[in-house]
């Protein structure tokens, strides 16, 4: 795969909120068609990290290139606009809103415009959103139901269904999984493996080791807003468990040389 | 049988008839509208001579007018889980203003009055303009410090409550400004349309006009949608891509140009500019929304509801005023309705969800 060009490259990114240093340099390269697993502990800064990526946050400090190209992403309309799609751990669904309506939502089929005055096609989103949640073979009786109606497993469809939807090329997921039943992760974990071979890449971060070894090609542990290891998955449940749980409390570190220049150059 | 089975049963039945009754009569407006029927037929049936007489409904069209307008400026706010206190004193401060400029011009306002040479008065359009521009700008004044400086909707609204409440009374130096007698002017507050027999107050045609305008927004544009799906859940919205600040300046906006259009006709309709109008009618506007089926935790409510909310308190005060009951027990009486109204609606909501 290294001979590709990466579809995602985050060079070096760092981000603070107030006092507190969540990145601290990290970087990021996804390739075409991979599954990337990210992992570390509570404040290990994965979150931020797909937050800087998704334009929910701006780094303080870092580059990001898609496709080799300098990418400026500063809102979440731009990274979309690249065909980066988040799917955030609380679903980021807006309860008051029907499916269809949650799908489309800040990306509208307008059937006229004026100014800031945007017209909805609703009919053409209901269509489409029917299609889509027959597609991704979703158990909903109607994309004109409210989302505060759904279940759990149905509202992370929803939020995955809405990720895809729109010719996405990269995927994140936040704790796809976290708040799900046994049957309800597999299908999740199908749909990711489903979404790889369609030729889409997906960021998988996840505190269930399980999930990321069934699916990851690759995984990238982070620990207090450093990256510690970036290896592909390999070996079998027990070593891989065994592994990235050293990385991910401290007892192992691929890149400590690197932080501890970084130290010095901040003084 | 027992209480509960039979609890049971009459649940299960309601259900039923949910599910059976078309789309539009499970809308949340219908029992709002059917409250308002009872009143009408209530009132109507004690002063049968008195309560459908063209001139009481005229009155109760202006009322519903007022506050209809200025609860829709809420329901734009509150549906983004804000509030708008400013837009009682901002009628007065309005009002004052509207009247100043006609009547005497933009040198007779303070601080221009020291700096301008004299002006003679303005034209009417002119300074309706002025004046509609300038409470938008008091609303997007708003909605920049709820926006950008996080600052609470109760808290610089109620700062604009104080200041339009003072400048009013300042301006004017207490005193009212009085239109003449037969001033152009005066006919939009107080002037009626004959349509299909009847006489309309000008004031009712403004508010179906605005309704038509904010429900069409609402509903059909992306604009509206936003609206309501930052009262869902404005992070959502945000990582959604939703314009989030944009979105709540408008409202914040079409709130305070709402008020400033309330302040102008109650000018025009009282024939003067006074400092002693609008008190506490930013409370009798939420109280309409409120009425009308919006939830004050943002993300539901409808122009409809908020409507009816307003013709509900409408009705109510002009059919006490009809029955003699005293103006303070009126008050109690609306405070009741409220108070009604909110639990109704937390109740279906609980049981709902």
């Amino acid at each position: 795969m290294a001979e590709q060009t990466p579809i995602v490259e985050m060079q070096n990114i760092k981000k603070h909120f107030g006092a507190v240093q969540a990145l601290r340099g990290v970087d990021l390269t996804l390739y075409p068609g991979e599954v990337l697993g990210l992992v570390g502990d509570n404040a290990a800064g994965k979150s931020t990290l797909m937050k800087v990526l998704s334009g929910a946050y701006l780094p303080d400090e870092g580059q990001i290139f898609i496709k080799g190209k300098k990418a400026h992403i500063t809102n979440p309309e731009d990274s979309r606009r690249l065909g980066i799609e988040m799917v955030y751990q609380d679903f980021a669904l807006a309860g008051n809103l029907d499916v269809a309506a949650n799908i489309f939502l800040g990306r509208e089929i307008v059937r006229w415009g004026l100014g800031p005055i945007r017209v909805m096609n609703k009919r053409a989103m209901e269509e489409q959103s029917r299609n889509l949640v027959d597609r991704l073979k979703i158990d909903i009786s109607s994309v004109r139901l409210k989302v505060d109606r759904l279940s759990g497993g149905q509202r992370q469809a929803v939020a995955i269904g809405r990720a895809t939807a729109f010719d996405a090329k990269v995927i994140i997921m936040d704790e796809p999984t976290a708040a799900l039943s046994v049957a309800a992760i597999s299908k999740v974990l199908d749909l990711i493996r489903e979404l790889k071979a369609q030729g889409c890449s997906v960021i998988l971060i996840s505190h269930r080791l399980e999930d990321i070894y069934a699916v990851s090609d690759r995984v990238i542990v982070l620990r207090q807003g450093r990256k510690v290891a970036d290896r592909p998955v390999s070996g079998n449940i027990h070593e891989f468990r065994e592994n990235i749980v050293a990385y991910m409390v401290g007892a192992k570190n691929d890149f400590s040389q690197e932080s501890e220049e970084t130290l010095a150059e901040r003084g | 049988m027992n209480v509960s089975s039979a609890l049971t049963k009459y649940r299960a039945t309601l259900r039923e008839l949910q599910t059976r009754t078309p789309g539009f009569l499970r809308a949340r407006e219908v029992p709002i509208a059917l409250v308002f029927l009872v009143l009408c037929f209530y009132f109507w049936q004690e002063k049968p001579n008195i309560f459908l007489r063209p001139a009481n409904l005229a009155v109760i069209m202006r009322f519903v007018a007022t506050y209809g307008l200025l609860a829709i400026g809420e329901l734009l706010v509150i549906l983004t889980r804000g509030i708008d206190l400013s837009v009682g004193s901002m009628t007065a401060l309005t009002g004052v203003l509207v009247a100043t400029l006609m009547m005497k011009g933009f040198d007779a306002i303070p601080p221009f009055n020291n700096v301008l040479p004299d002006l003679s008065p303005m034209g009417m359009w002119a300074a309706i303009v002025l004046v509609l521009a300038f409470s938008a700008l008091v609303g997007i004044w708003h909605g920049l410090f709820v926006t950008k400086f996080h600052i609470p909707p109760f808290i610089i609204t109620l700062g604009t409550w104080l200041m339009a409440s003072g400048a009013a009374a300042y301006i004017t130096r207490g005193y009212p400004i009085v239109f003449p007698s037969g001033f152009a002017f005066l006919e939009l507050g107080q002037g009626e349309q004959e349509v299909l027999g009847y006489s309309i107050p000008n004031m009712f045609i403004i508010l179906l006009l605005v309704a038509a305008v904010v429900a069409f927004i609402l509903n059909m544009t992306t604009l509206g949608r936003h609206i309501y799906a930052i009262g869902g859940d404005i992070e959502a919205a945000r990582v959604s891509g939703v314009k989030v600040d944009r979105v709540r300046i408008f409202c914040y906006a079409g709130s305070g140009m709402l008020g400033g259009l309330v302040g102008i006709l109650l000018a025009s309709r009282l024939g003067q500019g006074t400092p002693a109008v609008g008190t506490a009618y930013e409370l009798w506007a939420i109280a309409a929304t409120v009425i009308g089926g919006t939830s004050l935790f943002g993300g539901e409510g409808t122009v409809l509801g908020v409507i009816l909310g307003a013709a509900i308190m409408g009705v109510m005060s002009n059919g006490m005023v009809l029955l003699n009951v005293s103006s303070y027990l009126q008050q109690v009486v609306l405070g009741v309705v409220l108070v009604i109204a909110v639990t109704w609606d937390m109740w279906r909501r609980r049981r709902a969800g």
